[in-house]
């Protein structure tokens, strides 16, 4: 029971880039105990800085552990050279967080990005989420995890429609959330749990948004605050760790709030 | 590395909590780090633990309800969660038989309960937030048979648990004003003496979990541990399902 919320030793694979979520979740993950994070994204990220030394040297440590790979998922070449890349530096990976998010007008971009991109990304990735769960013998790193995990993220919008013109964000972010449902029930034969986040109205930049804009939001979410990193990171640490095993096509709303209320 | 799941010095009360899921919560609680873990319940417990502190009440009326809440009241000046977890299934029967008695045992202790016994700690709730700037936490345990249908013919205990989510929602916006976070959980077939089919043949149910097994101590503990402390912050009025994939298929 001790361990039950335990990463220790932990692969992930982070999809969706280093800003909006991604930062949060990349760090997060390594100061819960994954062992190696890898962010897939066409952009190269910057380690966050910080004004405290002794915060800046933890920092410094986390970075080490969260490794960028040069790709574009939403095209098939890029999902395989991705695919490629980890399988010859790990033999499994025990963690899949699909937070890729994209809002435009054009609905064939929206789509790929939102729903195709993590559809056939989790779909290419599967044997290496199988491995996890029946490590080859022999090999460096021991887990006590039974089941691979694959957490998708989407945003509130998949859940109420806002009052403006963003069909193919919304469907594409409802989408992801009965996805997840069909791979649970899909994959759960290899051992594979599948669930999803929906988050609300979060602070993505390290830095303070405006104070006057802030109030204004956060007028609108019972919880009266923006969510930050500890939230995402510690619904992402439930799912993955052995506390979520049970949670097959889970669907964790963390908006505090916001998606309950009308208007 | 920063714990976000610790519930250290927390005071919980747990309804419900001498068999089953409710003291699979109770040992959970205290393994978690609670300081005190008060049980109310109308059975006796199964086994006495320390740390954990008995009061034996049914919670299914009013009356029931105050002594109980008065017995904590001369005890503590705060609570930080509260799970109402107490629940009655009264009775299955076909439609023409079903009768008034089990529509209530059901609707009460499922439904009324939950509203009136955090009503009555609704003052000690609000005083988590006020001593220790921290959300207090109530959890109501629903079922996922407030959400789907299985071929049992408890009226009264499907529609109660459906209620018991919905009342979640009204509670929580209300309540987070004051400082307390209210959600719910659905489990699925967990061993006890409710489900006495998932305690006594845990093969045969587990074949028509996907997951392919019943719901553990931990399982249930995981998701309690989660919305009471502080990693659940951000979660409000919502229903977190921990059923192995059950409510999910067809």
């Amino acid at each position: 029971m001790s361990t039950l919320f335990s990463l220790d030793n932990r692969i992930a694979l982070l999809t969706g880039g280093f800003t909006g979520y991604g930062w949060m979740i990349a760090e997060g993950l390594v100061e819960q105990g994954v062992a190696r994070v890898y962010v897939a994204d066409k952009e190269a990220f910057t380690p966050r800085t910080v004004i405290d030394e002794e915060e800046q040297a933890k920092l410094n440590d986390i970075y080490k552990n969260i490794i960028h790979i040069e790709c574009d998922i939403t095209t098939e070449e890029g999902r395989e050279k991705l695919f490629c890349e980890i399988s010859t530096l790990e033999p499994f990976i025990n963690i899949l967080v699909n937070s890729s998010l994209y809002n435009a007008e054009d609905w064939d971009q929206v789509i790929k990005y939102n729903l195709e991109a993590p559809i056939k990304l989790t779909e290419k990735f599967l044997p290496l989420l199988k491995a996890s769960t029946n490590p080859d013998e022999g090999t460096s790193i021991s887990t006590e995890q039974l089941y691979g995990k694959i957490i998708n993220i989407s945003t509130v919008d998949g859940i109420n429609p806002p009052q403006i013109s963003n069909f193919a964000f919304s469907s594409s972010n409802a989408g992801i959330n009965h996805a997840t449902k069909s791979f649970a029930v899909q994959y759960i034969r290899h051992k594979i749990v599948a669930s999803s986040i929906t988050v609300g109205l979060f602070n993505t930049t390290p830095n303070e948004v405006n104070p006057a804009n802030r109030l204004q939001v956060t007028q609108r979410i019972p919880a009266k605050r923006l969510g930050h990193k500890d939230d995402i990171v510690a619904a992402i640490t439930y799912l993955a760790s052995r506390a979520g095993d049970y949670c097959v096509g889970t669907h964790i709303v963390l908006d505090g709030g916001v998606s309950e209320i009308r208007g | 590395m920063k714990n976000l799941f610790s519930l250290e010095g927390r005071v919980a009360v747990v309804t419900g909590g001498s068999s089953g899921i409710g003291e699979m919560i109770t040992r959970g609680l205290v393994k978690f780090g609670c300081t005190r873990v008060y049980n109310i319940s109308v059975h006796d417990p199964l086994q006495e633990r320390t740390s954990v502190t008995y009061i034996k009440e049914d919670l299914s009326t009013l009356d029931g309800i105050d002594r109980a809440v008065s017995q904590i009241e001369e005890k503590e000046t705060h609570i930080d969660i509260l799970v109402n977890n107490a629940g009655r299934s009264a009775g299955a029967k076909s439609f023409t038989e079903y009768a008034e008695e089990n529509w209530e045992t059901a609707v009460d202790i499922n439904m009324k309960t939950p509203l009136f016994l955090t009503q009555r700690f609704y003052k000690m709730l609000t005083k988590s937030y006020k001593q220790n700037n921290r959300l207090a936490k109530v959890i109501n345990i629903s079922s996922i048979n407030g959400l789907t249908l299985d071929q049992d013919h408890s009226y009264g205990y499907h529609a109660s648990k459906a209620g018991l989510l919905h009342l979640t929602r009204q509670m929580s916006i209300e309540l987070i004003k004051d400082g307390i976070s209210v959600n719910a959980i659905c489990p699925g077939a967990f061993p006890s003496n409710m489900n006495q089919y998932a305690r006594d043949y845990p093969y045969e149910t587990a074949k028509y979990i996907p997951v392919g097994r019943t719901g553990t101590p931990e399982d249930i503990v995981g998701a309690v541990v989660y919305l009471a402390s502080q990693a659940g912050d951000y979660v409000l009025g919502s229903t977190l399902i921990v059923d192995g994939g059950v409510s999910n298929t067809r």
